[in-house]
């Protein structure tokens, strides 16, 4: 599991109150909104707690990563992708 | 109503184009994948003469009518204070609402649209459409045009058109006159004091005119005022630190989620007050909030937990802001007093009547035959369609919409807000509307966490509504799917569309009722 994983799975788990469930049961290939109840607002904090933690912008995040976040490995694509930006 | 009546004299737009917009004040933009954008309000006045000149060399004249269907960015402002200046009448459109209507431009009339290619391309094969980029360019560009002087404006000249998104159906079109925009600014400006240190924090989209406000305010009050897309406000917030935050009631709910989740979820009053600064930033005066009705527990929240000031408003798009909580006058639970200017009664059928010196208007633009009179009395109220008290201090108070009554087969009436506000304080209930119209029993719709044990919260919302009417909840239906903007179960102020809901759970409400009355 990378980082960039573990840091998603605990935030999840985090955003959504899952009761009695562990980052490492979130289901990454599940839908965000139906499964978590993490619906577009909470979307938002979801990911700015996320920048925060990986020292990135949300703004730096163009329209099209936007619109295509509705599941945890969304969110890993994501990331990783900014992150590589920032490092290159 | 005779709009002429009305003799006192709001000036704020004939003031804004002859002053000089200061440079020790900016408006910052945060949009989605791009930084920040500061610009000081002495470049803007320059940036905004030059769309201005740009759209007279497009050949627009004194009236005209400029539609705008974009998010927020900087050439959203641009071209409405431009279109301010030369005397436009602008027409904003939320893209969530309206960039799927390809006939936008005929069907307003509009001799200009300008679209946001992202999420409005559909306009572009209107001969009035232009791409939005194109804004920027022409601010940067001084055009081979004299500029004419600023326009005087009378009190009733309509400078825009405001489409109520409609929580009980389609969209209509109104018109507001600059004296309503002059007195809701001057108003507003008395119970607040906006001014050189404030940073105002706007998000909400700026087809909604009353965010709009607030760069007018900026210019001129002289503060600074930070536009953010929706999705950015909170990295604004930590970015900026503003000191006011212009939300909606969901909008605080779920920062209070992110603030007790920053805290680390014990619930300790002082992690809680440290990850509210940690979040707002050390600066925040207040939170203003409106459009819909805040949650009880949210507005405790940040006033008693976390020490920050929010002041819950009331208004509609009929009758601009009508009450607002202020530092000087406030009642947690009520929507506050009347601003300056305005009156509010309530009527012998328990209804908000709103009479205002300066007038939204008193028709409606675009809607069906017969629905301005029903709104637009011709007293001069505005009968909002909204029932409340007033208390002994002046305070209102909004028990809910008049639609918001259930009539019980028993031939009971109830109003549902009370027991909705209700069950909203249980903390495992995201949302919910109470119904029961033509039924035996009233039933609670509620939203919940998808893991929360159902068997739990039906107790609990069962128990919640006991003793806070004539009748108490008695059957919980559970709505899987929330009530979203996206499932268009909310306007895009946030308010329930009760009627939509109904017909989206139809299934599950007749299975709850166990396919009887």
């Amino acid at each position: 599991m990378t980082t960039t994983e573990t840091i998603i799975r605990r935030h999840i788990a985090q955003t959504a109150k899952s009761k009695g469930k562990s980052p490492e049961d979130i289901d990454l290939t599940a839908n965000l909104k139906q499964e978590f109840g993490i619906s577009s607002m909470k979307l938002i904090l979801l990911m700015t707690a996320l920048c925060k933690e990986f020292d990135v912008l949300l703004s730096s995040f163009d329209e099209r990563d936007l619109a295509v976040i509705d599941r945890g490995e969304d969110l890993i694509r994501v990331f990783e992708k900014v992150q590589e930006g920032a490092a290159s | 109503m005779n709009l002429e009546v009305h003799s006192k004299k709001t000036t704020l737009f004939n003031t804004l184009f002859t002053k000089k917009w200061n440079a020790n004040d900016t408006l910052k933009v945060y949009c989605a994948g791009e930084q920040p954008k500061t610009v000081l309000l002495s470049d803007l006045q320059g940036m905004v003469e030059n769309v201005a000149t740009w759209l007279i060399s497009q050949g627009v004249k004194q009236g005209n009518r400029l539609g705008i269907v974009s998010t927020n960015r900087l050439e959203y402002v641009l071209l409405d204070l431009a279109a301010l200046r030369l005397g436009l009448v602008t027409a904003g459109f939320d893209p969530a609402s309206f960039a799927k209507q390809q006939d936008l431009a005929d069907s307003y009339s509009l001799d200009l649209l300008f679209y946001d290619k992202k999420f409005a391309e559909t306009q572009a094969s209107a001969k009035q459409a232009r791409v939005i980029d194109t804004v920027l360019e022409a601010a940067l560009t001084p055009q081979d045009i004299s500029l004419p002087i600023p326009i005087e404006y009378d009190e009733k000249d309509v400078c825009t058109i405001k489409f109520t998104s409609g929580s009980t159906g389609a969209a209509k079109g109104l018109g507001a006159t600059v004296g309503s925009v002059g007195q809701s600014l001057s108003s507003t400006q008395k119970m607040f004091s906006h001014g050189p240190g404030d940073t105002l924090l706007v998000f909400l989209p700026l087809s909604l005119l009353q965010q709009r406000y607030w760069i007018y305010s900026a210019i001129h009050y002289e503060h600074d005022v930070v536009l953010a897309d929706s999705r950015l406000a909170l990295e604004a917030i930590q970015q900026e630190h503003p000191t006011v935050i212009m939300g909606v009631p969901a909008f605080f709910d779920a920062l209070k989620e992110f603030i007790e989740m920053m805290a680390g979820g014990d619930g300790h009053p002082e992690a809680l007050v440290n990850a509210a600064k940690q979040v707002l930033g050390e600066n925040i005066r207040y939170l203003w909030t409106g459009s819909a009705a805040a949650r009880p527990d949210t507005l405790e929240f940040f006033e008693r937990t976390c020490g920050v000031a929010i002041y819950e408003g009331y208004g509609l798009n009929e009758t601009c802001i009508t009450t607002k909580n202020h530092p000087e006058a406030h009642k947690r639970g009520s929507v506050g007093k009347p601003l300056d200017g305005v009156r509010v009664e309530i009527g012998s059928d328990g209804g908000i009547y709103v009479y205002r010196d300066h007038p939204v208007n008193d028709h409606y633009m675009y809607a069906a035959e017969g629905v301005s009179e029903k709104v637009f009395m011709s007293d001069g109220a505005v009968a909002t369609g909204d029932l409340g008290h007033i208390d002994e201090d002046g305070f209102l108070y909004v028990m809910g919409r008049a639609d918001d009554v259930v009539v019980l087969t028993n031939g009971k009436t109830i109003a549902v807000r009370p027991l909705e506000e209700r069950i909203l304080q249980l903390p495992d209930v995201k949302q919910t509307i109470v119904i029961g119209t033509g039924r035996h029993l009233l039933a609670a719709l509620v939203s919940t966490a998808p893991d929360n044990d159902r068997e739990d919260v039906k107790r609990d919302v069962l128990n919640a509504t006991r003793g806070v009417g004539s009748e108490a909840v008695e059957l919980v239906i559970f709505a899987d799917d929330g009530f979203s903007m996206e499932n268009g179960l909310l306007t895009s102020q946030g308010k329930v569309r009760r009627r939509a809901i109904q017909e989206y759970y139809n299934e599950v409400i007749q299975k709850g009722y166990g396919g009887q009355s």
